[in-house]
């Protein structure tokens, strides 16, 4: 039974990072498509 | 890459590795607690950096109240995202150790309570400068709610002094009330997480001020 809620709070810390981590990727992604798109715009114009 | 900045997320690394090590295989079993006391190691050191994060976010606002640059403001809007995430993980595994050693995960005990009032209270602080569209209303008014909102990190804190609680009080004017390996591993715990969460900082910072500068940009050009 110990064993369980140690391998629940490790993933809560652990997956907590890893989860930011991974929003502030799509965040930066996201960011890039957009400025991509502004600068294809411009260039249109 | 700075090399600064290289020499940063290498330190983090590797603390962070000693870290899972003196928690996982260093730390001897508690007499009373047993294997539990690994959940502790873990549940003090975010909640440490949930107070650190929020207490950035105070400086932060103050900072741009009295300096009107927008750098404080987006470094403290930075430093509550964090503060958010350090918050909600000392909240659940809090949970699930209260669970194991007072018999049910929520007691309304006066720290569990007081925490889940912090959570709230920044948590809509944060839903208040994602819906203001007006750049330095966002600023001017998320700032001084950033300073109106921290007693309740204070109060969180003293909560276990001026209640009753079943919350164990740890550090107390004598010193940490534990043996050494466990207080050089709490040491080392909480070095671990305030390095994690100043190498996420600095990743939130530059993006949140890259988002800005285009959106910036984007206006004058719109113009």
């Amino acid at each position: 039974m110990q064993q369980i809620e140690l391998f629940a709070v490790a993933s809560i810390l652990w997956g907590g990072i890893l989860i930011f981590l991974f929003y502030l990727f799509v965040r930066m992604m996201r960011l890039e498509s957009k400025m991509k798109k502004f600068t294809q715009n411009l260039d249109q114009e | 890459m700075r090399l600064p900045r290289i020499i940063l997320y290498l330190v983090t690394a590797v603390v962070g590795v000693v870290y899972i090590y003196m928690t996982w295989i260093f730390a001897p079993p508690e007499l009373n607690l047993g294997e539990l006391i690994r959940i502790f190691f873990q549940h003090v050191a975010p909640a440490w950096v949930a107070y650190l994060a929020f207490g950035v976010t105070l400086v932060c606002s103050l900072m741009y109240l009295w300096k009107q640059e927008l750098r404080y403001d987006v470094l403290g809007g930075a430093s509550i995202q964090l503060g958010l995430l350090f918050t909600t993980i000392t909240l659940l595994s809090g949970m699930i150790w209260a669970d194991a050693t007072w018999g049910s995960p929520w007691n309304w005990d006066p720290r569990e309570t007081t925490t889940l009032i912090l959570w709230i209270a920044y948590a809509c602080l944060l839903v208040y400068r994602a819906s203001v569209s007006d750049r330095d209303v966002r600023a001017q008014y998320g700032s001084i709610f950033g300073i109106v909102a921290f007693p309740a990190v204070l109060l969180s804190y003293i909560s276990i002094h001026i209640w009753n609680t079943l919350h164990p009080i740890v550090v107390t004017p004598g010193g940490l009330q534990m043996g050494a390996a466990h207080g050089m591993t709490l040491g080392v715990a909480v070095i671990a997480i305030t390095l994690i969460y100043i190498v996420l900082l600095d990743l939130t910072y530059r993006l949140d001020s890259a988002t800005e500068k285009f959106t910036e940009y984007r206006l004058t050009r719109s113009w």
